[in-house]
């Protein structure tokens, strides 16, 4: 054998084993940056998936742009415009925002799957609006369009109190709505009078709220910025809960006694009207809005003229507070 | 080397001489810079768009360029200009490693203008500033030209000029498609080739970090796997009957 040939084909088995070896190190390590690939279709479309997904994103703009409304009459074949997008790029965030949403009135159920799957993806873990619409689709009745008798989903308020919770949890700052909607959704849960329910939630999550370091929290616990100004929202519109025609009635004993809870655990130190939880002023004797009486405060203990904030000296008297 | 040199510079000059090649670089540019036309039928999604595109057209570009040498082998073989050529001193390695050096600096220079104008085209319609990851995206996408014009010179070198292009795609779309057989490395990756190391094109679309490290591993693969694929070429071709 010429030495030539030995060389080439030394070359070559070491050359192979290198680029066997570099395989063995690169598959995992790309599996790990590409971790979306999982998801993908196993469609032989040569790594052009992304850009398949922006034609097929094109298409069912197009399609869906041209039709009146999506009902159960078309929504399959939205539906599958709407899955091959997400077979080929399940990152791509629009059309689970346009798209899916679009769906969500014809064929809810297929909606919540492909936003619960969407939950699940690594890359898309900080977007709020998916499981905050997952949620909202699982807190509605929704009916068929051309049959309203036909009932396409019923409420599941566990699931969406979940998905809004999850909302809560990928936002730093949660936006208003979603806390509503969170609330609302729990409140639901939990069924009987929805004033009563409300102000019930709302004192579980501030109960939470104040644990101490070291005390048993729930894993998906999430705090609400603003707990105790919806605390008190929601003591008030228990206190004078308003049926469906916009008329005053009577409140339950259970919300009365859970407001009196509330109003001794949550608001002692917040000088609120004992008859209907309004903020009273510094030297008020009376609340402004229903005339009950109230405990004065903020005045001198002299001469019970009211202090200005932070004294401390009476600026009547003089004396020491 | 003087003459794996020579032969490469004769291949890519033969193609960066081509005015259609550069004819096909504005095109490509004006097919970038039509993507940010798209805003309004994709619901505002033209930017990841234009982005997607000039990566697509890229790879394209490359494959066009690494095809190129299908034709050309088959073509010298016929005419016997490679009989010719390895009449001199020049080895039959040395005429295969040349011309896959050479597909590799053609391929490198247009994917590089193509990369270069998309750039420019994106900056300056969203006047933003690119991305690393952008960068690197496009730079693996230059770094896969080296397997591929491997694969190219083995297919030329062994087919009719009428049988190896279609084959080179194949083999192409293949080793970026199979992606389920990465669960046996050492045959996917050793023995056939994997160009789906290079594929990032998502990831730019996304901003997604390409690390430094795995882009030295997947540039250290496709020379090692082209090195191999050309040695296994070379026994075909020293047994080629060359008039």
């Amino acid at each position: 054998m010429k030495k030539d040939t030995v060389v080439r084909a030394l070359i070559m088995i070491v050359s192979l084993a290198a680029a066997s070896w570099l395989a063995l190190f690169l598959t995992p390590m790309q599996n790990e940056i590409t971790r979306e690939k999982r998801m993908l279709t196993k469609a032989p479309v040569a790594g052009l998936h992304k850009f398949l997904a922006d034609v097929a994103w094109m298409r069912f703009v197009n399609y869906a742009g041209g039709l009146a409304t999506i009902d159960t009459t078309n929504v399959d074949k939205v539906s599958e415009m709407l899955k091959s997008i997400i077979a080929y790029d399940p990152n791509f965030i629009e059309s689970y925002q346009s798209g899916i949403l679009s769906i969500s009135n014809a064929d809810p159920k297929l909606a919540v799957k492909i936003l619960t799957e969407a939950c699940s993806n690594p890359h898309l873990r900080s977007n709020v609006q998916i499981p905050f619409y997952a949620g909202f689709i699982l807190s509605r009745t929704i009916v068929d369009q051309n049959n309203p008798d036909k009932v396409l989903s019923h409420p599941d308020y566990a699931a969406a109190a979940r998905f809004f919770r999850m909302a809560m949890q990928r936002s730093g700052h949660p936006e208003p709505y979603i806390i509503s909607n969170y609330i609302r959704a729990k409140a639901k849960m939990r069924g009987g009078d929805e004033y009563y329910a409300m102000l019930a939630v709302l004192y579980e999550e501030w109960k939470m709220s104040r644990v101490k370091k070291g005390d048993f929290l729930p894993t998906d616990y999430c705090r609400i910025p603003d707990i105790e100004a919806r605390l008190m929202r929601a003591a008030r519109e228990a206190k004078y809960p308003i049926d469906e025609d916009g008329r005053l009635v009577k409140p339950s004993k259970a919300s009365l006694d859970l407001i009196a809870k509330v109003q001794k655990e949550a608001f002692a130190d917040n000088h609120l009207c004992v008859n209907c939880i309004t903020p009273t002023q510094p030297g008020d004797r009376f609340c402004s809005v229903c005339g009950h009486q109230v405990a004065v405060w903020g005045v001198c203990s002299q001469c019970k003229q009211v202090l200005p904030a932070n004294a401390n000296f009476c600026p009547s008297c003089g004396k020491r507070q | 080397m003087g003459e794996i040199i020579a032969i490469a510079s004769g291949t890519w000059k033969n193609i960066l001489r081509m005015k259609v090649v550069y004819f096909l670089i504005v095109c490509v540019w004006i097919l970038v810079g039509i993507a940010s036309m798209y805003e309004i039928l994709t619901i505002g999604y033209h930017k990841p768009l234009m982005m997607d595109v000039s990566l697509v057209l890229n790879a394209i570009a490359a494959s066009l360029t690494v095809l190129s040498v299908t034709f050309e082998i088959p073509r010298e073989l016929r005419q016997g200009v490679a009989a010719t050529l390895l009449t001199k001193s020049l080895g039959r390695t040395q005429y295969l490693a040349g011309k896959a050096v050479g597909i590799c600096v053609a391929g490198a220079v247009i994917c590089t203008l193509i990369a270069a104008g998309s750039f420019v085209i994106y900056s300056q319609t969203f006047a933003v500033t690119i991305a690393g990851t952008m960068l690197k995206a496009q730079l693996m996408l230059i770094i896969s030209i080296i397997p591929m014009s491997a694969m190219a010179v083995f297919f030329a070198t062994i087919f009719p000029e009428v049988v190896a292009p279609v084959l080179t795609i194949l083999a192409i779309w293949f080793s970026y498609s199979t992606g389920i057989l990465s669960h046996i490395p050492v045959l996917y990756g050793g023995i056939l080739p994997n160009l789906d190391f290079f594929n990032f094109r998502s990831h730019a679309v996304y901003l997604h970090p390409i690390p430094g490290f795995y882009m030295i591993l997947a540039t250290l693969w496709g020379i090692a796997y082209a090195l191999f694929l050309l040695m296994f070429t070379s026994f075909f071709f020293k047994a080629k009957d060359i008039k």
